[in-house]
């Protein structure tokens, strides 16, 4: 004897519909809002990693063949923080590339960019690619 | 003839108390208590979430300020005490570039550090104001680098409590005496009230 229909389909249905409004509220209220302000962080830290490389002098080192403070420097960033630095001249011909150690690839990535000014005055162009470590 | 309700017998009044009402009834008080706590729920986690967005926000400006500006009035670190000072900068020195003086944004200045140290010790309340950081507390820590490590040349502020309820950390580089220089300024809130669970 079927008495009731409470174990109908419809009401499985329902319940599963109920369910996934449930599960959708609550994966939007666990989202995390200050994903844009570490953004945010990145892009000045990296702005202020290659104004200070500019202006010590590391990054036309880099260029004129010693890239060992480059490569210790980078090293030494916060243990949270990965970063590329690639150097090349106006025709965009890439002439170093320096990687943390110890990071994994990433497509969330920051990217900075500054001119500097090397031997004979000429201008080179520096990209940094800055990222969370994982 | 037999009339429909002639079927239902006299021990059937209603169906009021039917097990299909009662389900739903409970199914009811289910939904309700869920969106309770969901609401209680995401409303504690927006609170606490825009704490601590409003003290990284707050710590990013401070931090700026101090590092890319000389302060208000540029030459603060000639006062004797916090009166008559606006804000408080690092920014200073001078740099030239083929004769040129170049503006001091990236280079810090020695002696306002030293200043700021003093400035703190005196009166930590007001240096604490001036930063933008009234109510909270700081710790500024500048590390010049040496081609291989940072080595603590500053200390200014005091170190995060155990009851503290918001840590944050910025850092940020600039040169001092033309060293690379890291600044790092850790901001957090004493815990209190609401924060505290």
């Amino acid at each position: 004897m079927k008495r009731g229909i409470i174990y109908t389909l419809d009401a499985i249905l329902a319940g599963i519909v109920a369910l996934s409004f449930v599960f959708i509220c609550m994966s939007y209220l666990s989202a995390n809002p200050s994903e844009h302000l570490n953004a945010l962080s990145l892009t000045t830290l990296d702005q202020d990693t290659l104004s200070v490389l500019e202006k010590d002098g590391v990054l036309a080192d880099a260029l004129q063949g010693d890239a060992l403070d480059l490569g210790n420097f980078l090293d030494a960033l916060p243990s949270h923080i990965c970063a590329e630095i690639f150097l090349y001249d106006t025709d965009m011909t890439l002439y170093r590339n320096i990687t943390k150690t110890g990071c994994l690839p990433s497509d969330d990535v920051v990217i900075t960019r500054r001119v500097f000014f090397a031997g004979n005055a000429t201008p080179y162009y520096a990209k940094l690619r800055g990222w969370y470590n994982e | 003839m037999t009339r429909p309700h002639d079927k239902i017998g006299h021990d059937k009044t209603g169906q009021f108390f039917s097990i299909d009402i009662i389900i739903a009834f409970l199914a009811f008080i289910l939904i309700i208590f869920v969106a309770s706590a969901a609401r209680d729920y995401g409303q504690e986690k927006h609170t606490t979430a825009e704490w601590r967005n409003d003290l990284e926000i707050t710590s990013k400006g401070s931090l700026a300020v101090l590092i890319e500006t000389p302060g208000n009035p540029p030459d603060w670190e000639t006062f004797p005490n916090s009166t008559g000072i606006i804000s408080l900068g690092l920014a200073g020195g001078t740099m030239d570039i083929s004769g040129l003086t170049a503006e001091p944004y990236g280079y810090l200045d020695s002696q306002k550090i030293a200043s700021l140290q003093n400035l703190f010790a005196a009166e930590p309340v007001r240096t604490t104001a001036l930063l933008g950081l009234p109510g909270d507390q700081f710790l500024l820590l500048i590390r010049q680098w040496n081609g291989s490590d940072y080595q603590l040349t500053s200390s200014i502020g005091n170190e995060p409590s155990t009851s503290a309820a918001f840590i944050v950390q910025q850092d940020r580089y600039a040169l001092l005496n033309n060293n690379i220089t890291q600044i790092r300024m850790v901001v957090w809130k004493e815990c209190e009230g609401v924060m505290c669970r």
